[in-house]
């Protein structure tokens, strides 16, 4: 679990990093930011959920899984941006950014179900 | 017959429209349209009535051609702490909003869901602490709740009134960041089948309308804190780190013996544990 966990984090910061290496001038800058801003909750998903008890079950395995797959996915977009956006590159951060996001909302829906309440 | 739940598509709800539905009636389930409902749905005879409880007329058409109804919606601790004003809204008025709809219908009871949370700390009191001790309002969720019973104590509609202590769940349980009582504290809780089957309990049970029960698990679930963290963990085959509250807050030992006439307790602390287990497998942790 903590393997899976650790690569996506690994991911996401590696990504963030090479966004800053994307020549400028080839993005527009507001969609630079709504990406980095979309990766960072990503990040804060995993931060964030990282000491939740249910990860540990199978079914938070294999969300881990699939975010570590959609992180490791998310890197190989973003490279394609170092020689120059295209609107296929973009297309393709975009889509990997989606399986990112849908990863971060199904953690962080599960922890909300499972939080304590007191009557 | 037709029974409305308010708050229907919680735990509890949920728990106490099963029971309903097995005993051959059919429950309109009042909720706000965005919380989980796919539990609920999958109940025969229910009847998704989707709305907000601080909206009069929603209210008075959800509690037309009913007769029978469980109030148990209500912003609970710790959203309860952290907004005063719609907290008072949603349990205060959404409650009185509930019994104005009832008023001119006194053949149609009203079960509330209240909570032992309304005798404020009692750590240094004798025990147990039965109904007849004194409601202190220690925080807004106690407030709401105490006034909330006060409205239907003071209207002319047929009630019972259920003090419910911390509901248990057989299931995964997130730690909060800090467990909301002391590990050395005496704690309570009632498991959220026993809970439900108490709130259907008073519905049928004639000679419980007007009254005030204190519903908690009994004997076998009257231990500390930390026992009943480590035992609650321990049975998911989970290690944690607890972090307990450094006050004493409103959970405690209860009489539970006026409320014995509704048959409730069937779940003992170690049915629960055995429970835990079943889960832990099913999930996979063990």
């Amino acid at each position: 679990m903590g393997e899976n966990l650790d690569a996506s984090e690994r991911s996401l910061e590696s990504a963030l990093d090479m966004l800053d290496a994307v020549p400028s001038g080839g993005m527009p800058s507001d969609e630079l930011r709504d990406i980095r801003i979309k990766i960072q909750m990503g990040l804060n998903a995993l931060i964030q959920n990282e000491k939740a008890i249910w990860l540990r079950t199978k079914k938070g395995r294999d969300i881990l899984g699939d975010f570590k797959e959609a992180s490791e996915k998310l890197v190989e977009a973003v490279e394609q941006l170092k020689g120059g956006t295209s609107q296929t590159s973009m297309d393709g951060v975009k889509a990997a950014l989606a399986d990112v996001e849908a990863s971060a909302k199904k953690l962080n829906d599960e922890t909300r179900r499972r939080s304590m309440v007191v009557t | 017959m037709k029974l409305l739940v308010t708050g229907g598509a919680g735990r509890l709800g949920t728990e106490l429209i099963r029971i309903a539905s097995a005993r051959g009636h059919s429950t309109r389930v009042f909720d706000l349209p965005q919380v989980p409902w796919d539990a609920v749905e999958e109940i025969p005879g229910v009847e998704v009535f989707k709305g907000d409880i601080t909206d009069r007329d929603v209210v008075a058409e959800a509690c037309r051609g009913v007769d029978g109804v469980f109030h148990l919606a209500a912003l609970l601790p710790p959203k309860s702490e952290a907004d005063r004003v719609l907290t008072m809204r949603v349990n205060v008025e959404g409650t009185r909003y509930v019994v104005e709809a009832l008023e001119d219908r006194p053949e149609t009871p009203l079960i509330f869901a209240s909570s032992i949370s309304t005798y404020g700390p009692t750590a240094d009191e004798r025990l147990p602490i039965s109904e007849d001790h004194p409601q202190v309002a220690h925080d807004n969720y106690s407030e709401s709740k105490i006034e909330a019973e006060r409205l239907i104590r003071a209207s002319g509609v047929s009630h019972e009134v259920l003090r419910i202590a911390p509901v248990a769940v057989a299931d995964l349980v997130e730690l909060p960041d800090v467990i909301p009582y002391r590990a050395d504290q005496r704690v309570e809780f009632v498991y959220v089948g026993d809970a439900a089957r108490a709130l259907y309990s008073a519905f049928e049970s004639r000679e419980a309308r007007g009254g005030v029960f204190n519903i908690a698990g009994g004997e076998s679930w009257q231990m500390t804190g930390a026992e009943y963290i480590e035992g609650f963990y321990e049975a998911l085959g989970v290690e944690v780190e607890p972090r307990f509250s450094e006050e004493h807050t409103a959970v405690d030992w209860y009489d539970t013996s006026r409320g014995r006439l509704l048959g409730y307790q069937r779940v003992t602390f170690i049915v629960f544990v055995e429970k835990l287990k079943a889960v832990a497998e099913q999930l996979g942790l063990i």
